[in-house]
Formats: structure tokens, sequence, C-alpha cells
């Protein structure tokens, strides 16, 4: 508790000063008066772990690399063409695991609370097996938020957090298959057990549900982890760690399995801008 | 893909080291500024950009040495006069204002870190100075008061 050590003099000249800056201050700036800039907002993911029941054994690495150019943007709006390069592989080193694909394209970011809208199309360029065609429209609606929910949990919980994410994704996402539509919704809720400087401790439970329209076995499926990570937030990005129990049941032939799971996933974002 | 980033307080952090801006833009304008398609301006390249427009218009902000003194010594006042409903208050104000970007930050938390208490509440006494040279500025001048009448 701090003493009262203020008199009402000092109190008087604090007010009278606030006043005098008040008359003398410079004219107000509003947002729109912003010098103009160019962003370049790009992101960078790589994700390694147990592929889980369907491929049991085999531990698949996938990365990516995006990088844009924010060409138009208003309040929560962007328009930005953008290029991007994956590479995803496997331990067993089967064919369908060992991709590089490329694609350059345009889309629409609209950040809403807690996350972003996404619109895009473009020209994917990856091998497809099965015609040998290399290049492919894409087209792309995507949704992603996230939340901490730390500040309930302050209030009187046991808990340091209650964090999560809802995605969903939805177009003509590989060159390997470049004419079916493919949607996946994916969503996980956690609690931060323990949390200090360097990490925090949370059991989650999630789930994935992917369809597409051609039917193929392997992308109708429903997915649920129970698990725990560890998480290590950094300005720009997240590394996370953690181990699963995953229950998969493929709709098409009404398989069910499950196979534990082990897996760590890094992310970096970047937005630097350039004063025009 | 996205990974939800939570932990921390960077976005708090980068306003706390920019008070020129929030003289001229407010908090709610700076945070503006930090907007990305990523997300609340906690990616990296944030700071550099604050910084940047820091150089670029923080300059208007003309009396900003005695503007931030004026703030530091209301903060002062507050403190010593300690009064824990309007100093709740403030925080959750200033959080409000700081928006999604400062959501891992819950008033309890600063309330009971001393130092983020002081810096918090004189990010508070910088916008309110923004918002009463924004709501002058609003005022039509007053007939009659002009020099030479």
């Amino acid at each position: 508790m701090f003493v009262q050590l203020i008199t009402r003099g000092a109190l008087l000249r604090s007010a009278l000063l606030f006043a005098a800056l008040l008359a003398c201050t410079a004219s107000p700036v509003t947002a729109q008066d912003l010098p103009p800039s160019t962003a370049f907002p790009g992101s960078f993911w790589i994700a390694t772990g147990d592929v889980g029941p369907a491929e049991e054994g085999n531990v698949v690495t996938q990365a990516a690399f995006e990088q844009g150019i924010t060409v138009w943007e208003r309040g929560s709006w962007f328009a930005i063409p953008y290029f991007g390069a994956g590479i995803t592989t496997d331990s067993a080193g089967y064919e369908w695991n060992d991709r590089h694909p490329f694609q350059v394209g345009m889309k629409l970011v609209r950040r809403v609370p807690g996350g972003a809208l996404q619109a895009g199309g473009g020209l994917m360029f990856e091998r497809d097996p099965s015609s040998g065609g290399e290049r492919h429209p894409t087209a792309f609606v995507s949704y992603w938020a996230g939340w901490a929910a730390e500040g309930q949990a302050q209030r009187g919980s046991i808990f340091r957090g209650f964090p999560g994410h809802l995605s969903a994704s939805s177009g003509l996402m590989t060159g390997r298959d470049p004419d079916n539509w493919m949607t996946r919704i994916d969503g996980q809720q956690g609690v931060a057990v323990m949390r200090n400087k360097l990490i925090s401790v949370v059991p989650y439970g999630g789930g994935v549900v992917t369809f597409d329209t051609k039917r193929r076995v392997w992308e109708n499926r429903v997915t649920l982890d129970a698990g725990v990570k560890l998480v290590r937030p950094f300005v720009g990005g997240v590394i996370e760690a953690g181990v699963a129990e995953r229950r998969q049941y493929t709709v098409l032939i009404d398989q069910v399995e499950n196979a534990p799971v082990v897996y760590v996933n890094l992310w970096v974002g970047w937005n630097p801008r350039a004063v025009r | 893909m996205y990974i939800n980033v939570f932990g921390g307080s960077a976005l708090l952090h980068l306003l706390l080291g920019y008070p020129r801006l929030i003289l001229v833009l407010g908090i709610v304008g700076t945070v503006a500024a930090t907007n990305t398609p990523h997300g609340p301006g906690r990616v990296a390249g944030t700071g550099q950009y604050l910084a940047v427009l820091d150089a670029e218009i923080g300059q208007r902000a003309t009396n900003s040495d005695a503007a931030e003194r004026t703030a530091r010594q209301a903060v002062t006042n507050m403190l010593e006069s300690y009064d824990p409903v309007a100093i709740e208050k403030t925080v959750a104000e200033t959080l409000d204002a700081c928006g999604e970007g400062c959501t891992d930050l819950s008033t309890p938390i600063v309330i009971r870190d001393t130092e983020m208490l002081r810096r918090v509440l004189t990010l508070h006494e910088l916008d309110r100075l923004w918002a009463a040279s924004q709501k002058r500025a609003a005022t039509p001048p007053v007939a009659g008061r002009s020099v030479g009448k």
C-alpha cells in the first residue's frame, strides 16, 4: 500500500501543467495520417510426428514457407499476392508422402476477433501422378481463430488458461489430386495446468474432420486426440511438443483404429513494414 | 497453418516502449497500426514498424517529454493516493483499449506486478492526453476571442 504524500498544492500544480500541455500539444493525428507503408506478411511452419493409426509407425515431417506483399489494406482487410513452397517427407518412404508443392496466388484476408478469414486462388505446381500434369488451378477459403482465455482463468481459477483453436479450410489443395475439393475442420481445447516463464503444460482434447468431393477413403475421416503438450511461445511464434492417443474413424470403410502419437510443431510469423 | 500464440504480453510491452506514439495515436490507434493478417500485432517485425512510425510521426507530438513527465507524475499521484477501485477500472480500460493482443493479461496480473502497474497506468494517462487533444481539435473555436477583436 502506498502512503499519501501528495499535498493539495502539488495536485494543483500537476493539474495546471496538464492543462498547459493540452493547450500546446500538437494537432492530433489519426490512423489515416500514418505514413503509407507496405507490409510483407510471411510465415514458416514445420510439423513432425507420428501419422497415427492410418500409417502406424510412420513419422511424417511437413514444412511450409509463405511470403506475401500487402498491396491493399483497409482496417482489417488485406489483399495479398503471395508465393508458397512446401515439403513433405516420411520415414517409411511412401511415394504419396514425398511432396514438394509450390504455389503462387492472391488472397483476401479479413482479420476477425482472435483469428483470420481468408479466400484466395492461384496456381499450384505439383506433379499429378495420374495425369502427369504439373500445373493446376487452386482456390480456397479458410478460417482460423485461437484463444487463450487467460483473463477469465485468473479470476479465481486454479488453471492458468484455456487455450484452444478452431480452424476450417476448404478448396483445391493438392496438385496430386487437383480436381478434388477437400474440406478440413479442426478444433482443439486445452487447459493450462502449469505455466512459468518458459513453458506451459496443456492437457487437451481435439478433433479433425476431413471430407472431399471425390470420396477418397483416406480423405473421409474423423480423428480424435486426447493428449498433453508443452507449449513455449516467443515473439513471433510458438513451439509445441506433445503426446496423444489418437482414435481415427475412416468413414467410407467403417473402420476405427487407435494409436499413440508424438509430435513437435513450430510456427513463426512476420510482418515487416517498409514506410514508402 | 496458424498456431495459437499465447502467453507473454509482447504487444503491451511494445506499446510501453513508444509513449510518443500513444500521445499521437492513442492506444487504439497504435494497436490498429500493428494490425496484421496473422494476428493482433505480435508477429516479428511489429516492433521495428513501431520504431519507424515513432521516428516518422512521433515528432509531431511537441512537448512529448513534458507530457510524459506529466503522465508519470499523475501516475505517482494515483499510486500514492491508492484507490483500488479507480486503479482496477483504469487497468481494465487500458487492457480493453489494447484489445485482443492483450487478452493474455488480466487486471489482477497487472495489479500484482508493481512495475507493470505503473507502466500500464502511464499508458492510460498518455491515452487520456491523446483523447483530450482529439476533443480539443474537434471543438470549434469560440467566436470573439481571436486577436484584434
